[in-house]
């Protein structure tokens, strides 16, 4: 293991895999950075300029610009008050409020700091846990991949949605989506409607362009976002060195737990963030200045937001399955390259997933190196009109796409995937959970029918036989009732509050 | 009336719907004899998947209809959706170059609420730029076959 991790380092600091990592975290920073793209649309967009690459290129570029991207959203939230994602509008309130007096700097310096203190820490314990997970996933057969692949895609829907309802329409929607053109058993052709075009199946990165960069886009124009525009300007300044004392150890136990949230399917950035910031307020010391320019409250969300994209890893390289949009676009980079993810990457090629974690670590120290530098370039593009960087965006969705096949087919179908991301926004359904769908499709079909055919022809029994399913299946119904159930007690209090006040007044 | 079919239900009555159509269609989709479990069963699984959900969403949804609070603008929308269409249209016909440079300065020219005097030297600058950034980028670099019309490199 050592020297399997030992040889993928020194392949990732050659002068060439430094080189692609640091446009990736670049990248990464500058989708971040900018308000309504968020580190799944910057990969996505990506995602095309990997085609014929080396894959120990490729994927690390495209794992960097994941890092990057946790980061970048900070930005913007302490500059100008809007956070380029959405994990970063925990550190809004502490962060502005230093820039408004003054020591916007110092804040940037601490999301930085923290950060890359959180990436370092999640890229220790991805190392530790995903290889045995691994080990333990090769007992896994069909029915439990299936069962898996179900869990993933149920916890990703049902959690990110205001209604878990509609986040797992949309994740079976995705998958839907997948069982579009060739049958991979059968040949047998479904849902063509007579396109000769998609007999092969919808191409992932014109699917994932058009549902995530397109689709926002779209969105963005439709409620009237493109327009707004704001100025930002900062002045550097440095935290004493008794802030510093107490963000790094709040950096290091927030790592650690943002590594555990981010291998959760679903929790995702948002929920490490948000989760940090309310820990570091309980566990510290007077915490009367958190929302005003804490540098704590800063410190905790940034690292173990940015100790996600690592600890998102654990599930994709141990079990094969992605546990977030982003990660699911990694997915798609591996499929791009002719990888399957999944534990037997570990027997097959292990080069591949120890290649991925040194790239983390020197994703994280490249990172930390040229984080302070693009601050300023960034607070400027940041500021940019809106009504530049929108046709921008379209412009590279539509040549990325249209560069995986050299047909405008594939720019149609990222025109006609945006208006499904829009009308998925706007009636609240969930664009990632879709997403998410479409990339395990494959995985979950196959393995399904896999499953199906040893189990006395075409029988689900063999759904309920062993102790590793039925743990899954009570997985399965636990991560989608509980949600609805808490969302129903939620919206039945806010009802009875809604009551009150009216027979009050 | 209100009260019972609130937004939310009548979502999920559509998604019911479309479950039901889909396990439906599963019936009369072709099939093969190779394969025991047949193409059609994860269609059918997720049209059955669709619908149920769809029946919980139904119940649980209570309460009046409330309208979204974002403003919307549907006339930039359409202006956007008939610009991208028309320049995929274009695409091939007038080449990438002529075809992306009128986009751009279109769409620059129509979100940038500037006097128009003062918009067009920027939208021009911008377009002629980023066309030729996109040119080299794509082309040049990436060796991608951009449709050029009379321009070969």
């Amino acid at each position: 293991m050592v020297e399997l991790f030992m040889s993928a380092m020194a392949n990732m600091v050659s002068l060439k895999a430094i080189l692609f990592i640091t446009a990736g975290v670049i990248w990464g920073i500058v989708g971040g950075a900018i308000p309504g793209i968020s580190a799944s649309i910057a990969m996505s967009l990506m995602l095309p300029f990997t085609y014929g690459m080396d894959p120990l290129l490729a994927l690390p570029m495209l794992a960097s610009v994941y890092v990057g991207a946790e980061y970048g959203g900070s930005i913007p939230a302490i500059l100008i008050e809007a956070p380029g994602t959405g994990a970063a509008a925990a550190c809004m309130s502490d962060g502005h409020a230093l820039q408004q007096r003054g020591e916007g700097g110092k804040a940037l310096f601490v999301s930085l700091y923290s950060g890359v203190i959180g990436g370092l820490v999640s890229v220790v314990l991805l190392v530790f846990i995903a290889i045995p997970l691994a080990k333990f996933a090769v007992r896994f057969g069909p029915a439990e991949y299936f069962l898996l692949g179900l869990c993933g895609l149920s916890m990703v829907g049902t959690i990110a949605a205001d209604s878990p309802c509609k986040g797992l329409i949309s994740g079976a929607f995705g998958l839907l989506l997948s069982c579009v053109g060739m049958d991979q058993f059968t040949s047998v052709k479904r849902f063509t409607f007579g396109i000769p075009h998609i007999d092969e199946g919808l191409d992932m990165i014109p699917v994932l362009v058009g549902v995530f960069a397109m689709g926002s886009i779209y969105y963005q124009i439709f409620t009237n976002e493109v327009f707004d525009v704001k100025s930002a300007k900062f002045v550097m300044s440095w935290p004493s060195r008794k802030e510093m004392k107490s963000i790094t150890w709040i950096s290091f136990i927030a790592g650690i737990w943002g590594t555990f949230v981010g291998a959760l399917p679903g929790a995702g950035a948002n929920i490490a963030s948000w989760s940090a910031y309310a820990q570091a307020k309980n566990l510290c010391k007077n915490t009367e200045d958190f929302g005003k320019g804490d540098v704590r409250a800063i410190a905790a969300p940034e690292s173990s937001n940015n100790a996600v994209p690592a600890g998102a890893l654990i599930p994709l390289l141990g079990l094969g399955i992605p546990g977030s949009n982003s990660t699911a676009i990694l997915m798609c980079g591996f499929t791009i390259a002719g990888i399957a993810c999944g534990p037997l990457l570990f027997e097959q090629r292990p080069e591949v997933p120890y290649t991925m974690m040194a790239a983390m670590l020197v994703a994280q120290i490249v990172m930390g190196a040229v984080g302070m530098f693009v601050i300023n370039p960034l607070a400027k593009l940041t500021s940019a009109p809106k009504h530049y960087l929108t046709p921008a965006i379209i412009m590279f969705g539509l040549l990325g796409s249209f560069a995986t096949c050299n047909q405008t087919y594939a720019c149609w179908i990222v025109f006609a995937c945006g208006f499904l991301g829009l009308v998925m926004k706007w009636f609240k359904f969930i664009p990632s959970a879709t997403a998410l769908g479409f990339v395990l499709g494959d995985l979950v079909e196959l393995n399904m029918r896999r499953a199906m055919q040893l189990s006395s022809f075409g029988g689900i029994s063999i759904f309920f036989e062993g102790t590793i399913n039925k743990v899954l299946i009570v997985v399965l119904i636990a991560s989608i009732a509980l949600p609805i159930i808490s969302t129903k007690r939620a919206e039945t209090a806010k009802r009875k509050e809604a009551e009150a006040a009216e027979s009050g007044n | 009336l209100k009260n019972l079919l609130n937004r939310e239900r009548v979502q999920a009555l559509v998604t019911f719907a479309f479950g039901v159509i889909l396990w439906a269609y599963t019936y009369v989709m072709p099939t093969s004899k190779m394969d025991p479990v047949g193409p059609t069963a994860m269609p059918r699984f997720l049209g059955i998947v669709i619908a149920l959900v769809s029946v919980v969403q139904f119940l649980i949804s209570k309460g009046p209809y409330e309208a979204p609070k974002k403003e919307k603008h549907f006339e930039h929308l359409a202006f956007l959706v008939v610009s991208v269409a028309i320049y995929l249209f274009l695409f091939e016909v007038i080449g990438f170059i002529i075809d992306t440079f009128v986009f751009l300065i279109v769409f620059v020219l129509y979100f940038n609420r500037a006097p128009f005097k003062e918009k067009i030297k920027g939208a021009v600058l911008f377009s002629a730029g980023f066309t030729a950034f996109l040119f080299i980028a794509f082309r040049v670099c990436l060796k991608i076959l951009l449709p050029t019309l009379f321009i070969t490199i």
